[in-house]
This record gives C-alpha cells, sequence and structure tokens, in this order.
C-alpha cells in the first residue's frame, strides 16, 4: 500500500531482485517502471550511466535501518547489553573497523524504538 | 652574399666579446636554474609511452584500463619433474605464500584457489584432493596454471607508477631469489612479463648513461688537449658542452618530458653537434696569421664560420623535427628534443664560447702549433688523387648506394625486405636470465602476448542471463580460433567459482539456474578480485576477454580483429542477447597489440621523416649556395653513407627496431653539417679559380675539422656501444660506421664527382667560365683576406 491508498500489486507486475542497483539498472534500460531503493541505494543508482535521469515517484515514511536480530532466549538480557555495548563501538576501534569494512557496515547506531513502534503500527504485528 | 652578412656580423661579435662578462653571467644564471629541472628528468620504457598520446589506440588502451584497473601481470614459472610431489606443493605453495603477503601483489595461482575454497585445507595432508582439483579442469591448463611440467604462479600487480613497479619487482625478485639460485625440488623457477621488461630497460639505460657520458667526456679531453694542445681551450669547451647539455635537458625537465630508451641519444646528437661546431669554430680561429690582432681574427674566424655553422645547425635542427610526424612517441619527441637542444647550441657556441675564448684567452697556432700538421699532406694529394679514381669512386659509391636500396627495401621475388624486431624480448641482451626465461616460457605457453576483445553494451547488459550465455559460447568460439592460445573472460571466472564450489566448471544448461548464476555475479564481484577486472562493476555495461596468443607482428593482429569480427556476428546470430554490445566487430586493445602496431609504423615512419629531412636540407643548400643540380651532390656522402649503412646490416643481421630506425635521419642530419663547411670553403676558393683551388682550399679551411668532426661524432656514438641493451649498441655501432663512411665519400667520391659535373680537370685553369656556364655561384671575394689561411 503505498500512503495507505493505493495497492502497488495492483497496479504493478512486482518482480523481486536479489541487488537493488540491479532493480535500478533495469528501470535505466526500460525494462521495468520503478524499483524500491533507500536513500544511499538511490544516490547509488544516480551515479550509474543514465542514473541521472531517475527520479523519486513515492518517498516512503522513514524505515529504520537494517536490525541485528536476536532469536529465541539464547541471550540473557546482561548479555544483550554487553553484546549492544560492544557491537556500538566496535567500528570505531581498529580492530573491530577492520570487520566492519569487510561487512560494508559503516557503524552501529541505537535502535529507534519508535520508528519501530510505528512500523508495527503501519504493517502490523 | 655571404660575404655582406659576414661584414654585417662584425659589429655584432664585436660586441658579444666586449660584454663578454655580461655573456657569461647570463649563461651561469641560466644554467643554476635548469639543473634542477634537468634533474628532474626520468626514465621510463613503458610500452604505452612509445606512442603519442592522441593516437586513437593509446587512448583506447588508456580507457581501457580505467574501466578495468591498470594492472601489470608477471608470471612465475616453477619446472619440476613431478608438479604434485610433496616437496614440490610444499614448496610451490610457501612460495605462493611469501609472494601474496607483498603489498600490491595478488596471487592467481591454482594454490591460492585452492586456498579460498578450502580456507582450513593442509595440503600436506591432501595431496590427492589437491591434485584432484588442479587437474580435474581443463580452465587451468589453458591459462597456464598447470602444464606438463611446469606449474604457474600469474601476479597481478596494482601499480601506478615506475617507482611503484621497481619496489614491487625487488620485493618479488627478494622473496624468490633463493629459489632462482637454488631452485631444489624444482628444476627451475623462471619470471617473465612486461613490468620485468621496462624494468630491465629502464635499468639498463640509466646504467648505460653512467658510463656512456664519461667515455665522452674523457674523449673531449683527449680530442681537445691533443688537437689544441692547451688547457685553456680545454676549459672553455668543457663549460660550453656542461651549458649546452644542462639547459636542453632543463628544458625537457621544465616541460615534463620523460626520457625512454632512444632518449639517451638527445644529449649525446646534441654534445656531439656542439663539439663539432665548437671543433669548427675554434679551428678557424686558431688558423691566425702572423701579424694579425687576436681580437680582430676572432671577430673575422666567428664571422667566416657563421653561415655554414648556422645552416648546418639548423638543417640539423630542422631535419631532426621532422621527426615530430612520427606517431611513435619516444622519436617523435626525440625529434623536438634534439632540435630545440641545436637551437640553444646556436646561441651557445655564437655567444658564450666567444667571450669564454676571450676571457680565457685560447692560444691560436701563432702561440702553439696545433696537432695533426700531418693533413697538409692530404691536402696536396686529395685534388689529383680525386680526379684521377673518379670514374672509380664515383661509380663504385652509386653501386654501393643501391645494394644499400636492396638491402633495405628488398626486391620482388629475389630478396625480401630488411626484417623488423617484433618481439619485445628481442631488445633484451641475450645472455640476460629475463631473455632466456622468456624464451622457454614461450615454449611452455600458449603465447606471451595479451590483447583483449572490449564488449560495450547497455546498463545492466551483464545481469540478464542470456547475455552470459552468448558470452560463454562467443568465448568459446575464440579458443578454438587457431590465432587464440588461450581466452579469459568473465564467464571463465563464473566456471571457476563453480568448480571451486563443486559444480562443475561449466555454465549451466538450465535457465533457472543460469538466472541465479548471472544473479551471483554482482555478489561475486565484491568478493573475487579477479572478477572485477573483468566487468564494469558500476554499470554492468563493459566486459572483456582476454586472448593469450603468440602474435607479436600487427598484420597479425588485424587478421585476429577481422576473424574476432566473424566470431562476434555468428555468436550475435546464436544468441540475439548479444546484439547488447552491437553488431559490429568489438575493437582489440592492449599494450602487446600497440607495441606490434608501433614496430609496424617504423619504416613509414623512417620514410617519412628522411624524406621530409632530405627535402629540408637540401632547402637549406639551395638557400645558402643558390644552386639545385650541383648542391645536390653534397648530399652524396649522407646517401652513400646511409644506404651503405643498410647493407652492413642485412650482412651483419641486424634489423630494424626502434633505436636502429633512427640510424638514417642521424647520420643525414649529423654528417650533412661536414657537407655544408665543405660547400661553403669549396664556393669560397673557387671564386676566381678552377675546381682544384676550390677542393685545395676547401681541405684546407674545413678538411681537417671536417676529420675531427667525424671521430669526435663515430667516437660519441660508438660510446654507446658499451650498453648491455642490443638495440641501442647496433645504433651506436651503426651511426659510427655511418660517419665514418661519409667522411671517406667526402674526400673521394664527392669531389670525384665535383670533378665530372665541372668537367674541370687538375691544373687545366679554365674553369671559372664553365664554372658560369653551370651555375656555380662565382662572383669575385669582395675581401681577399677573408679566405687567407695560413696553414
Amino acid at each position: 500500500m503505498l500512503n495507505g491508498q493505493v495497492d502497488a500489486a495492483g497496479h504493478f507486475i512486482l518482480r523481486q531482485v536479489d541487488q537493488a542497483i540491479k532493480g535500478a539498472r533495469s528501470v535505466v534500460r526500460g525494462d521495468c517502471d520503478a524499483t524500491i531503493l533507500d536513500d544511499e541505494q538511490f544516490a547509488r543508482a544516480k551515479e550509474i550511466e543514465g542514473g541521472k535521469n531517475l527520479r523519486m515517484i513515492y518517498d516512503s515514511p522513514a524505515l529504520p535501518q537494517l536490525p541485528v536480530v536476536v532469536f529465541g532466549t539464547a541471550l540473557s538480557t546482561e548479555e544483550r547489553a554487553v553484546l549492544v555495548k560492544v557491537l556500538l563501538g566496535m567500528c570505531g576501534s581498529s580492530e573491530g573497523g577492520a570487520i566492519c569494512k569487510k561487512m560494508h557496515i559503516g557503524r552501529f547506531t541505537p535502535l529507534n524504538t519508535a520508528l519501530f513502534n510505528d512500523l508495527q503500527k503501519r504493517y502490523g504485528e | 652574399m655571404a660575404e655582406l652578412l659576414e661584414a654585417k656580423l662584425y659589429p655584432a661579435f664585436r660586441l658579444i666579446l666586449a660584454g663578454r662578462w655580461w655573456v657569461i653571467g647570463l649563461y651561469a644564471a641560466l644554467f643554476c636554474a635548469s639543473v634542477p629541472y634537468a634533474l628532474r628528468v626520468k626514465q621510463d620504457n613503458s610500452v604505452d609511452r612509445l606512442v603519442i598520446q592522441n593516437d586513437p589506440d593509446y587512448l583506447a588502451a588508456r580507457d581501457f584500463s580505467r574501466i578495468f584497473g591498470g594492472a601489470e601481470y608477471v608470471v612465475l614459472f616453477a619446472e619440476a619433474d613431478d608438479l604434485f610431489a610433496p616437496e614440490v606443493v610444499a614448496a610451490f605453495d610457501a612460495l605462493d605464500r611469501k609472494l601474496q603477503s607483498l603489498p600490491r601483489v595478488t596471487s592467481g595461482s591454482v594454490f591460492s584457489l585452492y586456498h579460498r575454497a578450502h580456507p582450513d585445507a593442509d595440503l600436506k595432508a591432501q595431496l590427492g584432493e589437491f591434485k584432484s582439483f588442479a587437474t580435474g579442469t581443463a580452465i587451468f591448463r589453458k591459462q597456464g596454471l598447470v602444464g606438463d611440467g611446469f606449474l604457474g604462479l600469474p601476479l597481478i600487480l596494482d601499480i601506478r607508477s615506475s617507482e611503484e613497479r621497481q619496489q614491487t619487482l625487488k620485493a618479488i625478485d627478494d622473496a624468490v631469489s633463493g629459489k632462482v639460485k637454488n631452485p631444489a625440488p624444482f628444476r627451475a623457477v623462471r619470471k617473465v612479463g612486461e613490468p620485468y621488461v621496462n624494468e630491465y630497460l629502464n635499468r639498463k639505460t640509466a646504467e648505460g648513461g653512467m658510463r656512456q657520458f664519461p667515455v665522452f667526456g674523457l674523449f673531449v679531453v683527449l680530442l681537445v688537449v691533443g688537437l689544441y694542445r692547451s688547457f685553456r681551450t680545454l676549459v672553455a669547451f668543457m663549460i660550453t658542452l656542461a651549458v649546452n647539455v644542462t639547459l636542453a635537458a632543463g628544458w625537457i625537465g621544465f616541460t615534463g618530458g620523460i626520457f625512454t630508451m632512444v632518449s639517451a641519444f638527445v644529449p649525446m646528437t646534441i654534445l656531439v653537434t656542439c663539439l663539432a661546431t665548437l671543433v669548427y669554430i675554434h679551428s678557424r680561429f686558431v688558423e691566425r696569421p702572423p701579424g694579425r690582432d687576436v681580437d680582430a681574427h676572432q671577430v673575422f674566424a666567428l664571422a667566416n664560420k657563421f653561415v655554414a655553422c648556422t645552416t648546418s645547425i639548423f638543417a640539423t635542427a630542422v631535419g631532426f623535427a621532422a621527426l615530430a610526424v612520427s606517431n611513435i612517441r619516444p622519436i617523435h619527441e626525440m625529434g623536438i628534443w634534439v632540435a630545440i637542444g641545436l637551437l640553444f647550441t646556436w646561441f651557445i657556441v655564437f655567444t658564450l664560447f666567444p667571450a669564454l675564448q676571450k676571457v680565457l684567452r685560447t692560444p691560436t697556432q701563432v702561440e702553439r702549433k696545433t696537432a695533426a700538421q700531418w693533413f697538409m699532406h692530404v691536402v696536396g694529394w686529395m685534388p689529383h688523387f680525386s680526379f684521377r679514381w673518379r670514374w672509380v669512386t664515383v661509380p663504385a659509391s652509386v653501386a654501393l648506394c643501391l645494394l644499400g636500396a636492396v638491402a633495405l627495401f628488398g626486391l620482388p621475388d629475389l630478396v625480401a625486405p630488411m626484417r623488423m624486431l617484433t618481439n619485445p624480448a628481442d631488445y633484451l641482451n641475450r645472455n640476460s636470465d629475463l631473455y632466456r626465461d622468456t624464451r622457454r616460457v614461450e615454449q611452455l605457453m600458449p603465447g606471451l602476448s595479451m590483447v583483449d576483445v572490449w564488449l560495450r553494451g547497455k546498463v545492466g547488459s551483464l545481469n540478464q542471463a542470456e547475455v552470459i550465455r552468448g558470452l560463454d559460447a562467443f568465448q568459446s568460439a575464440l579458443e578454438a580460433e587457431p590465432l587464440v592460445g588461450s581466452a579469459v573472460g568473465p564467464t571463465t571466472m563464473l566456471r571457476m567459482v563453480r568448480y571451486l564450489s563443486g559444480q562443475g566448471d561449466r555454465i549451466p544448461e538450465d535457465p533457472g539456474e543460469l538466472e541465479s548464476l548471472t544473479n551471483d555475479l554482482e555478489t561475486l564481484l565484491a568478493e573475487e578480485p579477479l572478477l572485477a577486472r573483468f566487468v564494469d562493476a558500476k554499470n554492468m555495461s563493459q566486459t572483456h576477454i582476454t586472448l593469450v596468443t603468440r602474435i607479436t607482428d600487427y598484420p597479425a593482429y588485424q587478421e585476429l580483429g577481422r576473424r574476432v569480427g566473424d566470431l562476434w556476428k555468428a555468436a550475435v546470430a546464436q544468441h540475439p542477447a548479444l546484439n547488447e554490445f552491437g553488431t559490429s566487430a568489438p575493437p582489440l586493445v592492449g599494450l602487446g597489440r600497440l607495441q606490434a602496431k608501433v614496430t609496424y609504423n617504423l619504416v613509414p615512419t623512417l620514410t617519412e621523416s628522411f624524406v621530409l629531412t632530405v627535402i629540408i636540407i637540401f632547402s637549406a643548400f639551395l638557400v645558402v649556395f643558390r644552386n639545385g643540380a650541383a648542391r645536390l651532390m653534397a648530399m652524396i656522402p649522407s646517401l652513400f653513407a646511409i644506404l651503405v649503412m643498410f647493407a652492413i646490416m642485412r650482412v651483419t643481421g641486424m634489423a630494424l627496431n626502434v633505436a636502429t630506425i633512427l640510424v638514417a635521419s642521424t647520420i643525414l642530419g649529423t654528417s650533412e653539417n661536414d657537407q655544408i663547411h665543405f660547400f661553403y670553403h669549396f664556393l669560397e676558393g673557387s671564386k676566381g679559380g678552377t675546381t682544384e683551388t676550390g677542393l685545395r682550399h676547401t681541405m684546407l679551411i674545413a678538411g681537417r675539422s671536417i676529420f675531427f668532426a667525424t671521430l669526435i661524432n663515430a667516437t660519441g656514438f660508438l660510446a654507446f656501444a658499451l650498453t648491455d641493451l642490443p638495440a641501442l649498441r647496433e645504433f651506436a655501432i651503426l651511426a659510427a660506421v655511418g660517419f665514418t663512411l661519409s667522411m671517406i665519400a667526402d674526400f673521394t667520391a664527392l669531389p670525384g664527382a665535383l670533378w665530372m659535373v665541372f668537367r674541370d680537370q687538375p691544373g687545366a685553369g679554365r674553369s671559372p667560365q664553365h664554372a658560369v656556364r653551370k651555375g656555380r655561384n662565382n662572383r669575385p671575394p669582395k675581401n681577399p683576406g677573408t679566405s687567407h689561411t695560413s696553414a
């Protein structure tokens, strides 16, 4: 649902792509009409040949960044707190920074609970 | 005209002598300013420096390397009887790991691929498994990673400058030097690749310069002291030469020039021309008649030699400037640099040198007799000798010239044209390890030349599964082509990735599987540095297929281009998805092809610049001497020397290459100086006289200088014979031989031809009127004293 009013699946034939930038290239090539990108991906898409002509047709409400999720009860609350603390400082250290770089992660930030709550309200549990 | 000009020059030279300290001060300042720029000039023999920067193939190669990275490649080969013996595998694995740890070095060996697929593998324990892996696919064999009795270790070097190349190759050499010296358990360890060739040429050219210029300096000392017997004269010569070469090198550094293999000739050509001109000027100066004031005689000597020296320097300069038409960059740049350097020479020899002569009070023959008084016998003997043997010397010269022309251009169906060096290894010393390794590896591998088929499609073309299938089919077709040894492209990498993950080494037939593999391509680009070198990751629109071939000559590359075009058309017809890349033949790019093109263009370049040089020099003769037909004969010695030199090349098995190709222009540009001086004084001496008086006067005034100038030129260039580089050594020997031949013709065939043209004979006393009818410049001298000689 776009803006809670338009059903994308009703207006478009939806296809899954495993690379966001591949979707952007498909738009440039004329193979499809639109693709879903986040801000960073959109900026990268602008850099490809012909990418300057890409324009935004719909801007969704803010979405949280990729979260780190712990499934189940493997970690205690204390352990979770320790993990969060370590991750938040990880990309700033020399050893951890190298790992972050390898994983293409800029930095870890604290969870934006309000944004997640909003998302839960919008898309359900 | 010459006398009028001479008279007008007197005040100018008086002014220079009066302001001698100002002149010296000015040059001292220019010298100091030039030194830092001269030291800035570096050496680089990379192939991409062989062509001028607006050459379309050069631009294509540059654009190509911007997209796919400008890495250089070297390959190490280890030969062994049993490639999979435990000690061989362990030693090669250790070598591979050592090299991989070096900065800017990536290994593409079968060992590093195995470790990537099995990070915790212990090769000692998994020998059988490793052997199956290494021999289980044809991909490794085709790429030369595993062969009959050898293992290949390709190294990708991420280098951006000569310094980085030097450091990286040194690090590699340090890492493998132990195994090169004591190869056990291997039979031999060899290193090959273009970076090694470039580095070798840079090092040897620089080392050669360190040896040649001291030899040349020593020669200057011996010549000046031996000829003029004066330390003060030596100082004047040395300062003049040092200032000239420093200003020229400073100019090259100021304009951002970089020396290549043939650039070593630039300072040498300037030095020998400058030194020869100084000998002409100073020899005239030392011939001071007793009783004439030194200052007055110095001004006379400078004015008397001005026209001939100016003509010869400018003819040489413009002759070298004609090399600028070449699209071979070192030759193009050498032409311009020598021309500018000679412009400096002209200013310096008529300003700084006279000032130094005056300040240092260099002696004339009145104070100190010069050497080579024996030359007076030659003066007396030459006119008669040249007349007596004219019907031998002139036809023999013509016959030898024709022989030389046949040696160069060949005869249809009888003699093939002179061969050209097309293989980069031919520029190496035959006794060097690099030469031996390169020749050996050429036997082992399907070729050492690489050329890329560049495919440019639309954005996202490489995200299309059917495009990947089509590219794989096209690559297979290329591999089957007899001109191609092996082909490596993006699908090779995909096949290798599948092989590493145990899925076989083929592109899947199943559309779903292929779609999945195509989707993986983008992810693999970030993980596989080798794959990233084959794909334009941002747009996924461009790729290339690298062909390894034995081709080294341009016509074969052109034929390959046509075959690639045909195969592409067939591939597009079979796989319409490839239409994304267009239907026209994809371009071939690569430095090997560029080098072959350079070689292919050598002869047209030689011919073009040589014809221009001939026209320019002949025009200079016409302007100065105002007579075409008779002055054309003045070119006989140069043409004789050049053509006979080609005959010598043919007989001794020397080939045309980027250095020897310059011999003709160098001999013409340098030896015509002698002919200009010869003719200038011949006309001066034959005014109101005969051919005999003209020849005697010429030999008296210019003969000895021609002899010594030739000695200078020949020995100066012969200093390059000390180099380890065969191409430079051959050039040096040929130039020295050419200069000597030209001098021999100056004293035999040229006067013989003059006797024939003027139908004159010794003691006939009949020439003046006859000469006028033949168009000779025969006006009476206005100032008979100017042609006086006391010798």
